[in-house]
């Protein structure tokens, strides 16, 4: 007899072969499903620190968080010989004893003797340990009162109800069962006791659970301060709309725009990854034009420029693993220009990301094929394509149904089953791979069952083509995916994009999008995505959107209403220089170009092809991402004691400053005045040009040394080791 | 060259550069400029090493050659190229007393030639920016060179919709360079790239109809930005003509055929008639002609088969893809049992994108096989193994019972096809093949002294050993070894057996001079016939620095190579132990050899070594190679185990020395080893009877090598309840052995699987016992009461 058999002749026995006076008990009637396991979800035996494990604890294991009922309930009936009960004596059973410590239990003391839990499990146990009907006894739907929270100042507080609606159309209260999280604790807490704390001003998304559903409530703290008069700062376009509509909501004020000096090296850095020369700075600062009219000049000259394409590519390139480490020497170089040619040409993102996943043929002759030589299992392929293009995190459910969101494990391999065919061999020329669809065998094999998997798209999306009409399933994959209907695609790299801009995304990681880690502002990122729809997935149309608005042209100086606020763009939040732009701009700094290995003596670091050139470490040390995955976690941005030591102490700075060629050498060798060379130094580093204290100071640090170039030096030194140099502000 | 040196040593070139061969013999290392204009005077100059002294250039280019003084390294002629040149690649070698170097390719064009100032002025303004571009003229051609992470950029002007052809011969004459050529417009626009681009073997070339007249910018650079020592390339410019597709690929040799040309600038496919292993443009019309492979059975076109597309065994069809999507099915007679080989050849002539998917099928259409469409069989091993793996599928079977009829199909891996997706197919009543492919370009034996070729091995699933076989040899000369031991399996299912060199040894009387050898290799099919195969020469080969690089490799004559005797050697190795040695497994051998200086002022630069030939570190023979410098004479000792597997294999002692500021490479004459079994022991004759109660003798034939003298113990096991049997301990070399057994009364009756099970002990260098036990033979015991 196997174990589906066994399973359903105890469940049979139990549901309907119960003793005529325990069946007949003029008693609630108590179900696994509706009863029992939110109390082993509620008192954490199935979190993954206890019996959730992958392998379970001591011996017992439950699915994780509980999403497998019919697993949990099985694990719990049939091993063990049905040991976890005793239905003579029903409080004996293991399944109380040992949460209730009256016999010894790892996980220590789950429920008091005579609790709620434990009387519970008891009366079911009497009742027969039934399971309950899926279709009447599981959760349905949860109903949150309020469907919003605003909380008028820091430290106040709010509860949450929480009533469950079964299948059956009956409801409980549930709100002392539901799991209540916050995904800010800096903004709101949650307490033992299930309220909601306001800890500062800002916003929340509080994530309500029960039962394998969820519900998402925002939660608003505002400032309490009096006075807050809403003061319009004029729109530059939609996204000041949607920006202000929330501020103003919160009780925040925008800051003024920034200053042509400080966005002029702003948009250079974000825009090409490397700041402007002194000429370009001088050149933008001394146009007479109106702020806007110059600036918007700019973002045009700018966006589309070689630089930006080298920029964009080495973004592109990092996401994509381009890295020889996996693709050999040619193969990244041939990756690589695919990339830039795709930037250069403005390919819409959209045909970019089909012709990238339904690619074949030679990684030489047709490059976007090497994206299969780094991705070269279907389920690598599988959780690579989700999580870049769609934000979603399928990883979780290889082994398990999702715990926070809908995927299942079915559906983390009917996704995979679309790469099933991709095959690779060897080419012709050295470490040439030839990517191509396998026969009629290919196939992926879901480890439950060991059965073939079918592709299905993770989405029912009504227009999409039969899966089976199409000889590469991956062309209807990829139609669905960059599909206009598809809820996550455009989504994705709007929010990918703006967190290029800003720091943050909209939604937080960039990567990981789902119900349960909702966006800062929602109408902000649905307008993005519509006009990023609108535009014909113009990548170059989203980002001229963005830098064009004033909120990202806003100062990082704060007023009285924003200086709390980092997650709602009311003021520029100041970032470290990427590692390749921090280089760059120590060239422009100092005039002297790193020695770069194995590539063109004029490459800037944003043109280096991958991780494995680089100029005594620097590049690693700053953060550059090794390409070994496509997270945008791989980059690091911090600056930590180490790293400005580096600078402060290491030889990439000190050799750039003292180069025979560098600026500074050839500006004494030029006969500048010390005044031309402060400002040339102010200029190259900050963008500006020094402010007359500055200027005075300057002067006279230059003549009170043993020699000017020495001292000058000592100045570039102190320039390009301060924070505004540094950062991008 | 600014970054020569920092970058040669950043790249870890230096290492691959220190790493090539030392010729045994003079070496070109250099040709400049690699070509020229047909009608013009060339300064050529040839550099290398052993070129010194009297020197005879053999030069196919049409024109004549004069040689100057040199004011700088190198030799200096002066090349004429007749004015009725047709353009291609030339070979030219340089004959010394010392030998004959390797062939150079020079090529002749029909445009005027011009060579990159930066690559031959010192002062010369850098030409890697656009800014920086270096202005030529339309028709031209560039000859130029890439050092390192170089980008070449050339400024030309073109007329609003002019067309011209940008070319860049680089691997096509033996260039490590894998060129890509960017034309850039006048607005600073890329208009088109290429790399790789169809027929011309990893070239580079791109047609531009200009939109607007103005400055285009043509840059060239290497596609991996690596740092190679053969860094030359060739940038054409011009109204040139090119097809990019040929049909047939091939055709048997001698035979003229006329074939297609197609694609490129063709508006309409020509046809055009060859007899030779080119094919080009009738008229001048073109630039370097297409290779045109020659094979050595005989040839139809797939048309000329009918509608019945039936194989004649051993004959080539030359097909092609027409379209996208299209198979093309073919039949073929077989028997049952039968083995055949189905060979395809394609992309890896460089002639044809086709992507080879070979599937085989019975009358029935049951699928029996299919190849392309896999990665080929993996080559683990990664400590000696040179040999390639050939791109285009191949597949070996055997015919199932009951069929009689297989329809093998081909097409395109990634379903494409056209014009350039020819393909040449040939089924062979065979069941397994192999390729073996030489390592080396040039042969100079020098009189009195000994050299060596290496080759490498494709195993199309033959495992059993190949020999090289050398005819032609002329009189004094010696071929020697050429063994490629089978493959064994060992402890990895790493593939070791495939590679192995033939030495060559010329007497001091030996007539110096040339000759034409031919190469085969021999193996034995399953069935006890021969297998011969021509080996794959090449004309030119040229390292190519960078992780995972394959040598360019341009074809030679397939089966020939010419040999030249030379010059005695400034040295020898002498070898004054055995050369053919018949060793047990775990025996130890201790080679004697004496270094002997025939030239004044001749100094060992290291020590002598020992080449193991089949190059496989498990073999677990040890050779201990601390010979110091400056040593006259030494012992290199020796030391199989009992893992050595038993196989004849070759090795070769090796030293490097110095004379007249060369250095020369020099061999030892072949030592063969045939590593053996100690004994060997028959099977139970059999079956072997018994009755209840009674006696009976287990008896079987036994061997022993003439060096292994220890005792073997037999012993019988797996007896049936109720018999046994005594040992018996063998001394001696008898011919057979006999084990005395009896049965009791009890034992039941049956047949039984018994074995006997030999033991025995090897004495080692160090008198200590080594067990040394080979495998149990098995034999049947038939017990019967009334037996």
């Amino acid at each position: 007899m196997n174990r589906a058999i066994v399973l359903t002749c105890a469940l049979a026995f139990l549901a309907f072969g119960l003793p005529a006076d325990a069946a007949e008990r003029d008693q609630e009637r108590l179900t696994f499903l509706r009863d029992v396991m939110p109390i082993l979800n509620n008192t954490g035996c199935t979190a993954g620190a206890c019996h959730g494990s992958a392998k379970g604890k001591n011996g017992f294991k439950l699915s994780l968080r509980g999403y497998d009922a019919e697993f949990d309930y099985r694990a719990l009936l049939l091993e063990v010989s049905g040991r976890r009960f005793n239905r003579a004596v029903p409080g004996a059973s293991l399944m109380v004893s040992k949460p209730s410590m009256q016999v010894p239990h790892e996980g220590g003391l789950r429920f008091e003797r005579d609790s709620d839990a434990y009387n519970t499990i008891v009366e079911w146990i009497s009742q027969g340990a039934p399971f309950g009907d899926p279709a009447l006894d599981s959760v349905a739907a949860l109903d949150v009162k309020p469907a919003s929270v605003f909380l008028d100042r820091p430290g106040e507080r709010a509860r949450l109800q929480v009533t469950a609606r079964y299948g059956d159309g009956s409801t409980r209260d549930v709100s002392s069962l539901a799991v209540v999280e916050s995904n800010s604790n800096s903004t709101a807490s949650v307490e033992d006791s299930g309220a909601i704390l306001g800890e500062r001003i800002g916003e929340a998304a509080i994530l309500v659970r029960y039962e394998g559903k969820f519900e998402t409530v925002p939660l608003t703290v505002l400032n309490p301060a009096p006075g807050f008069e809403w003061k319009q700062v004029a729109a530059h376009n939609f996204i000041d709309e949607h920006i202000d509509a929330k501020l103003k909501r919160l009780h925040i004020q925008p800051s003024e725009l920034a200053g042509d000096a400080t966005l002029v090296r702003r948009l250079y850095l974000d825009l090409t990854g490397i700041p402007p020369t002194p000429e370009q700075a001088r050149a933008f600062i001394d146009d007479p034009d109106s702020a806007r009219a110059k600036r918007t000049r700019l973002i045009d000259e700018l966006v589309g420029s070689d630089s930006f394409v080298d920029h964009w590519a080495l973004k592109w390139g990092d996401l994509l693993q381009s890295n020889r480490k996996h693709l050999g020497e040619k193969g990244m170089w041939a990756f690589r220009q695919w990339i830039r040619d795709a930037i250069a040409y403005n390919q819409p993102y959209d045909d970019f990301v089909r012709e990238l996943l339904t690619s074949v043929g030679s990684t030489y002759q047709t490059p976007a094929s090497n994206f299969f030589r780094v991705n070269d299992d279907p389920k690598l392929a599988m959780e690579t394509t989700t999580q870049l293009f769609m934000g979603v995190r399928m990883v979780c459910a290889q082994c398990h149904d999702h715990p926070f969101e809908r995927w299942t494990q079915n559906q983390y391999f009917q996704m995979a089953a679309f790469f099933a065919a991709v095959g690779m061999k060897p080419g012709f020329d050295s470490d040439e791979q030839i990517v191509y669809l396998r026969g009629d065998d290919a196939e992926v094999r879901h480890p439950t069952t060991n059965k073939a998997v079918e592709p299905e798209y993770l989405l029912a999306s009504a227009g999409m083509p039969e899966i089976g009409s199409l000889a590469d399933s991956r062309e209807a994959m990829a139609l669905w995916l960059t599909s206009d209907k598809n809820p996550y695609f455009a989504k994705a790299i709007v929010n990918r994009v703006w967190s290029y801009f800003f720091g943050r995304g909209i939604i937080e990681p960039v990567d990981d999008i789902r119900n349960s880690n909702p966006p800062i502002n929602p109408a902000l990122l649905e307008a993005l995505e519509a006009d990023f729809i609108a535009s014909g997935f113009d990548l170059r149309h989203l980002i001229r959107t963005i830098v064009s608005s004033r909120t990202y042209q806003a100062s990082m100086e704060t007023n009285d209403w924003n200086a709390g606020d980092e997650v709602n763009f009311s003021h520029f939040v100041p970032r470290r220089l990427p590692a390749e732009s921090l280089l760059d701009a120590v060239t422009i700094a100092t005039g002297a170009r790193p020695d770069f290995p194995d590539v063109p003596e004029d490459f800037t670091a944003q043109q280096l092809p991958d991780p494995h050139v680089d100029t005594g470490g620097f590049l690693s040390m700053f953060g550059r991402p090794d390409r070994e995955s496509s997270c945008e976690c791989e980059r690091r941005n911090d600056l930590s004691l180490p790293l400005a030591m580096s600078l402060v102490n290491g030889p990439t700075l000190a050799d750039a400053i003292a180069h025979p060629d560098g600026r500074i050498a050839n500006a004494i060798l030029a006969g500048r005045s010390d005044g031309e060379l402060i400002e040339e130094l102010y200029l190259s580093a900050f963008s500006r040009a020094p402010t007359p204290q500055e200027l005075d100071q300057a002067l006279t640090y230059l003549s009170s040394g043993t020699g000017r170039a020495a001292q000058a030096q000592d100045l570039l030194w102190a320039l390009v080791n301060s924070n505004s140099f540094l950062f991008n502000r | 060259m600014p970054k020569f040196g920092r970058n040669l040593l950043a790249c870890g070139c230096l290492g691959a550069l220190l790493a090539m061969p030392v010729a045994a013999g003079p070496r070109l290392t250099s040709v400049s400029p690699p070509g020229g204009q047909r009608g013009s005077a060339v300064r050529l100059v040839l550099d290398g090493s052993g070129l010194a002294g009297k020197i005879r250039v053999h030069s196919a280019v049409p024109g004549s050659l004069a040689e100057l003084t040199a004011n700088s390294s190198g030799r200096h002629f002066l090349l004429e190229i007749a004015p009725d040149a047709v353009p291609g690649a030339y070979p030219i070698t340089v004959e010394t007393d010392g030998g004959r170097t390797n062939a150079w390719l020079f090529s002749v064009s029909t445009f005027p030639e011009v060579s990159e100032l930066e690559s031959v002025e010192d002062r010369a303004p850098r030409n890697d920016t656009r800014d920086g571009a270096e202005a030529i003229g339309i028709p031209a051609v560039v000859n130029g060179t890439l050092t390192g992470a170089d980008r070449d950029r050339y400024r030309v002007r073109l007329a609003a919709g002019q067309s011209v052809t940008f070319e860049v011969e680089a691997r096509r004459l033996g260039s490590a360079v894998d060129p890509v050529l960017a034309v850039i417009d006048p607005d600073g626009r890329l208009v088109t790239r290429a790399d790789d681009s169809p027929g011309i073997r990893g070239d580079a070339r791109v047609r531009v109809e200009s939109a607007k007249a103005g400055e285009y910018v043509l840059e060239v650079h290497d596609a991996r930005f690596s740092e190679q020592r053969l860094n030359f390339y060739r940038l054409v410019a011009g109204p040139l003509e090119y097809a990019e597709a040929v049909f047939p690929l091939g055709w048997q040799a001698g035979e003229p055929v006329e074939v297609e040309l197609a694609g490129g600038t063709l508006p309409e496919p020509e046809r055009v008639a060859t007899a030779g292993d080119t094919v080009r443009l009738p008229d001048g019309r073109g630039g370097l002609p297409i290779p045109f492979l020659r094979g050595n059975h005989p040839e139809t076109l797939e048309q000329a088969l009918g509608r019945a597309r039936r194989l004649t065994p051993s004959t080539v069809v030359n097909g092609r893809i027409e379209r996208a999507g299209e198979v093309d099915s073919y039949l073929l007679d077989v028997q049952p049992g039968e083995q055949w080989m189905v060979e395809t050849q394609a992309g890896v002539l460089g002639t044809s994108q086709l992507y080879t998917l070979l599937t085989v099928s019975d009358q029935a259409g049951t699928k029996l096989g299919s190849a392309g469409d896999q990665p080929p069989e993996e080559l683990l091993s990664n400590i000696s193994v040179r040999a390639e793996t050939f791109g285009d599928p191949a597949l070996a079977l055997t015919v199932p019972d009951g069929v009689t009829g297989l329809r093998i199909d081909v097409q395109d891996l990634l379903e494409r096809g056209g014009p350039g997706y020819g393909y040449r197919i040939v089924a062979h009543r065979q069941p397994a093949d192999f390729i073996v492919r030489l390592d080396d370009t040039q042969l100079n034996i020098p009189a009195g002294g000994a050299t060596s070729l290496a080759f490498t091995m494709d195993r199309r699933g033959y495992e059993g050993p190949v020999r090289i076989v050398a005819e032609n040899l002329p009189p004094g000369v010696t071929a020697e070894g050429g063994n490629i031991p089978a493959e064994f399996g060992g402890m990895t299912t790493q593939r070791q057996s495939l590679s192995g060199r033939v030495m060559f040894s010329a007497t001091e009387e030996a007539v110096l001079g040339h000759a034409a050898l031919k190469l085969h290799a021999v193996g034995e099919a399953s069935d006890g016939s021969a297998i011969r195969r021509p080996v794959l020469t090449s004309a030119v080969v040229t390292p190519v620095a960078g992780t995972g690089q394959r040598p360019v490799r341009i074809p030679g004559p397939d089966g020939r190579i010419d040999g030249n005797v030379v010059a005695p050697p400034p040295a020898t190795i002498e070898v004054l132990s055995g050369r053919s040695l018949r060793l047990i497994q775990g025996q130890n051998h201790d080679i004697r050899w004496t270094f002997s200086t025939h030239a004044p002022g001749t100094q060992a630069v290291d020590a002598v070594s020992l080449v193991n030939a089949p190059g496989v570190a498990n073999l677990r023979i040890l050779g201990s190679v601390k010979v110091k410098p400056g040593d006259k004479q030494g012992l290199l000792e020796m030391n199989t185990t009992m893992g050595t597997p038993a196989m004849l294999f070759d090795i070769v002692l090796r030293g490097r020395v110095r004379h007249e500021g060369v250095t020369h490479e020099i061999f030892s004459r072949a030592i063969t080893v045939d590593v053996v079994q100690g004994y060997e022991i028959g099977a139970p004759n059999g079956p072997v009877t018994a009755a209840p109660g009674g006696e009976f003798e287990i008896t079987g034939s036994f061997s022993r090598q003439p060096d292994f003298d220890s005792e073997v113990m037999l012993e019988a096991a797996n007896l049936p309840a109720g018999t046994s049997c005594d040992a018996l301990t063998v001394s001696g070399s008898p011919a057979t052995y006999s084990l005395a057994c009896r049965a009791s009364t009890s034992v039941e009756s049956g047949d039984y699987l018994v074995e006997v099970v030999p033991k025995s002990v090897l004495a080692g260098r160090d008198k200590e016992a080594v067990p040394y036990n080979i495998a149990p033979v098995e034999g049947v015991l038939s017990v019967h009461s009334g037996g």
